[in-house]
């Protein structure tokens, strides 16, 4: 994956695209929800079996496939009036819309069946939604600040090099000390496990380890060594703070995917559960 | 005495160049020390790792430093090994030595190469297993597909297999019942036993459920009116409504069936559905699509109820009274036969009071007679039972008519002939007795002989005469004025009183004004009503008075339902009502008086 420039104001701006032109349609299309739910009369109840509770169905079903398609336009490039952005635009603000619609369109009755299911897990898709347009909203800025215009690239080659200089220092000292900085050297871990990238807590780094340990050490050093593990410790410290970084970083970008799994894979549940939904009303009419 | 290194370097392209270089001494020590004779730039390699040499007789051992290990021959070795053959090969850290044969300088002659790649190009991490999740989770395309399978398997294949095969051997299989997971609500109360049974309802798939269905088991339902008439009462459709029935039906989902207006599935509030306009639709404009109907039209209970029409006897009979339905706005007289003023007996001062406190240690008279004295609610409590003169009458209207040696001869309600004859059997046995007795004491002093034979036989015809006349008498006493039946009936007397004809005019008691919407009077036992709240009995002076409120009297606590809605003073403190409260859709035609004809 190639480093994409991108500067915080382009990840937001679908939010303002257009004046907030689709935030307008949204909120347009909840209100007049609201009011046609609580004007029409409903005999003898109120869900989704009434004409009104049909109309608000279709409604969200067929937003629900558009929002869908999002993954498919992205894929496809074109500019004007129904760029990306706007798609976006449109596809944030509706699908928090959706969330009147289809409550509405269930007349508040829920229970342990599909039909719950399916709006349980619409319910569900929006939320990571607005998990994910929050993080592009908070993350970029403090992505860019942290890695100060350093590619990802960058940072890994100045591991390597941090590493070999770790190497280098090493070979003067004494066998005990050995072990140390070789796990500093293999052991230190990038990436990982989705719970290690989501902290950037390094208890457990080798690195970070090892200088503590010279550090401590530092002070019973026989004298003729001492400039040897001064050097060590001065390569370390550069190196953990490199790492720090890079974790930092690494959980930038790790916030910035991971609603994404659950957004995409709920979604196709989300159409599953409403096929389910839409079937079964008809076939136990 | 030397010894020989020749160090082998490979460069990249595959060249190899080889620099040798000699020691002197017969020991070569290796180590990542500089101090070594030969350094190994390794960390795996200690600082004084191990020393090759040779002895007086030429042999080559190598002594590794304690705590270290050589991999000799791909052997792990410690301490000293050897002797060592030549082309044996030592392995420390990444570094290969082997040992060459001895040359004419140097009896210690070996090769170093570097024997792995220490480029480190391919430990270097590389960007996207660091910075990508794609290695940290499992693929978003995987996930979404499987969840969709699963969801659909679960909430849609299965539940429809089911249904399909209910004994086959999936549905045997599955631990659970799939096709309750399409349930939309939990079903109403009083169809519970069906809940876990879709296809008691759900006959067939994609086919609405129908009436039949319902019939099936709700058999004694009967029609609200008759189909036709019920058809052309219904407003047609127009417009928008139009278009959601064929919208409908399109779909597969006829309207006007059972479950347009009995909706399952919403627990328990809704199976009956209550909303006034499910009556006035039909029947705020009733006479403009029924013409020829006898029903007025009704709708709000507030504003557009008509004024109550109960049924009241118009002509008494004993086997079939004629009812008829009269406005209460007419001021209706019921014509029950009976004279009953019920001012009389509810006064607190006048006669009746006076002869209740006499009775009242019996009855708890005490504060006069009052409206439950007579009248007995019914079980339940809802009516009252209907007043019988040996229950509620009797106890003060004794129809004993002669009090045998202090024992009270008592008639029979409601049978007159049988009054007649047992009056007169009574007075014929009193005649027979006397006879009886005057022989009794005659026979020891009289004489035998046809005169006193004579005698004998006028005196039994004479106390027979007296017996009936009597009778004549007293029958005729009791059916007239004072007399006990003429305090409560109408007689018709014969043109010749000896034939005893006496007739009681036929009365029929009114039990139920309004066969169909029956009033709860139990639920109305609240606290500031009471009886004289609703029925003016004290003021009463005939039977004939039909005692019963207008709808003004019910407005003053109860409106309807959209009245209620509508609020403002109208409403104000009042209870909403809606047609359901009084009435009943399922229970018969409703277009004719059709309980008592
Ligand atoms: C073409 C689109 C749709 C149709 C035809 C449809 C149809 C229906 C019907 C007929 C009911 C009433 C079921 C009953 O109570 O008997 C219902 C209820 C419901 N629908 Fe839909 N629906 C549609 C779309 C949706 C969507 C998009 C959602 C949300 C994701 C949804 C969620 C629900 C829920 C939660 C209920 C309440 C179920 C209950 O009563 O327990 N529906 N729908
Ligand atoms: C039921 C409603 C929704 C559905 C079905 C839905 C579905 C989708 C799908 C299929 C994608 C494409 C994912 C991909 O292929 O990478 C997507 C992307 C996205 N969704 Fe939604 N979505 C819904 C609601 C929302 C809401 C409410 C928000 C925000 C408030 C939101 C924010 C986003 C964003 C920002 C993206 C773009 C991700 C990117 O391009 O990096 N979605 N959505």
């Amino acid at each position: 994956m190639k480093t994409r420039k991108t500067s915080p104001a382009q990840h937001v701006s679908f939010l303002a695209h257009r004046r907030f032109l689709w935030l307008k349609v949204s909120g347009a299309l909840c209100v007049l929800s609201i009011v046609g739910y609580v004007s029409t009369d409903f005999d003898p109840v109120r869900n989704g079996g009434t004409w009104y509770g049909y109309t608000l169905g279709v409604i969200g079903a067929l937003l629900i496939l558009w929002l869908s398609l999002l993954g498919a336009r992205k894929r496809a490039i074109t500019a004007g009036h129904w760029s990306l952005k706007g798609w976006t635009s449109a596809h944030v603000y509706l699908g928090v819309s959706l969330i009147i619609v289809a409550t509405l369109h269930s007349g508040f009755q829920f229970g342990w069946n599909v039909h719950t299911l399916a709006y349980a897990l619409m319910i569900f898709v929006i939320l990571s939604g607005i998990i994910g347009v929050f993080f592009y909203v908070y993350i970029p800025r403090r992505m860019s600040d942290n890695r100060a215009e350093m590619g990802q690239m960058d940072m890994l080659k100045d591991i390597s090099n941090l590493n070999a200089m770790l190497d280098d220092a090493a070979q003067p000292l004494s066998d005990k000390y050995v072990p140390i900085v070789r796990k500093a050297i293999d052991k230190t871990k990038l990436g990982g496990s989705i719970f290690r990238r989501l902290s950037i807590n390094d208890a457990r780094c080798s690195t970070r380890e090892a200088l503590t340990y010279f550090q401590t050490e530092m002070r019973n050093v026989e004298a003729k060594e001492r400039s040897e593990i001064l050097d060590m410790i001065s390569v370390l410290e550069r190196k953990n703070s490199l790492l720090l970084k890079i974790r930092k970083h690494t959980r930038y970008k790790a916030l910035l995917q991971i609603w994404l799994y659950v957004h995409l894979p709920v979604t196709f549940a989300l159409i599953a559960a409403l096929i389910a939904h839409i079937i079964s009303v008809f076939y136990y009419n | 005495m030397t010894s020989t290194i020749r160090n082998l370097k490979r460069s990249p392209t595959g060249r190899e160049s080889i620099r040798e270089r000699d020691y002197d001494g017969s020991e070569l020590s290796f180590g990542r020390d500089i101090q070594s004779d030969v350094q190994l730039q390794d960390l795996s390699v200690a600082l004084k790792h191990a020393k090759l040499r040779y002895d007086e007789t030429g042999e080559v051992f190598i002594d590794i430093s304690a705590g270290q290990k050589a991999l000799i021959n791909n052997r792990i070795r410690t301490g000293v090994v050897g002797p060592l053959q030549v082309g044996t090969k030592v392995k420390l850290g990444i570094y290969l030595i082997t040992l060459e044969a001895p040359t004419e300088k140097s009896k210690l002659v070996a090769q170093l190469e570097v024997a792995e790649d220490i480029s480190g190009t391919e430990n270097e991490p590389d960007e996207q297993s660091v910075f990508g999740l794609k290695r940290a989770l499992p693929s978003k395309r995987i996930m979404a597909w499987a969840f969709a399978f699963v969801v659909l398997v679960t909430c849609l294949v299965l539940p429809t297999h089911i249904n399909k095969y209910p004994e086959g051997k999936v549905a045997v299989a599955t631990p659970f019942q799939a096709d309750l997971f399409w349930n939309s609500g939990p079903i109403s109360l009083l169809h519970s036993n069906l809940k876990s049974d879709c296809q008691s309802c759900h006959v067939k798939g994609w086919e609405a459920v129908t009436d039949t269905t319902c019939l099936d088991c709700h058999t004694e339902l009967k029609d609200h009116a008759k189909p036709e008439r019920l058809q052309q009462s219904t407003p047609l459709s127009t417009g928008f409504e139009a278009v959601l029935g064929d919208v409908s039906e399109t779909f597969g989902r006829p309207v006007d069936r059972c479950t347009s207006c009995h909706v399952e599935h919403n627990g328990r509030a809704h199976i009956m559905p209550s909303s006034q306009s499910l009556c006035s639709d039909c029947h705020a404009d009733l006479d403009k699509a029924l013409p020829d109907t006898e029903l007025l039209n009704a709708a709000d209970f507030g504003t557009a109820h008509p004024q109550f029409r109960p049924s009241v006897i118009t002509s008494p009979s004993f086997d079939k009274p004629l009812y008829t339905r009269v406005s209460l706005d007419k001021d209706p007289k019921g014509v029950s036969g009976l004279k009953f003023p019920h001012d009389v007996h509810l006064s607190k001062t006048g006669a009746v009071a006076k002869m209740a406190s006499t009775l009242d240690s019996q009855y708890e008279f005490a504060d006069g007679v009052g409206c439950l004295d007579c009248h007995s609610e019914e079980a339940g409590g809802a009516l009252f039972e209907p007043v019988s003169m040996t229950n509620d009458c009797a106890m003060c209207h004794s129809i004993v008519f002669e009090d045998d040696e202090g024992y009270p001869r008592t008639l029979r309600h409601g049978e007159p002939k049988e009054v007649i004859a047992s009056m007169r059997d009574f007075y014929e046995a009193k005649a027979l007795g006397n006879i009886r007795d005057a022989e009794m004491n005659t026979t020891t002093r009289r004489r035998p002989g046809r005169a006193s034979q004579i005698r004998d036989l006028n005196r039994r015809e004479l106390a027979f005469k007296q017996a009936e006349n009597r009778t004549i008498e007293k029958v005729e006493a009791i059916f007239s004025e004072g007399g006990a039946c003429y305090d409560c009936h109408a007689i018709d007397r014969p043109a010749e009183i000896a034939t005893l004809d006496f007739k009681v005019q036929p009365i029929s008691l009114n039990d139920a004004f309004y066969p169909l919407s029956p009033f709860n009077h139990e639920q109305h036992e609240i606290k500031g009503l009471s009886c004289d709240t609703c029925h003016s009995a004290e003021t009463s002076k005939t039977s004939d008075d039909v005692l019963l409120p207008k709808i003004e009297v019910c407005r003053d606590c109860h409106i309807g339902e959209e009245s209620y809605r509508e609020g403002g003073d109208f409403a104000h403190g009042k209870f909403p009502t809606n047609c359901l409260t009084c009435h009943a859709y399922h229970d018969g035609e409703h277009g004719k008086d059709n309980s008592k004809d």
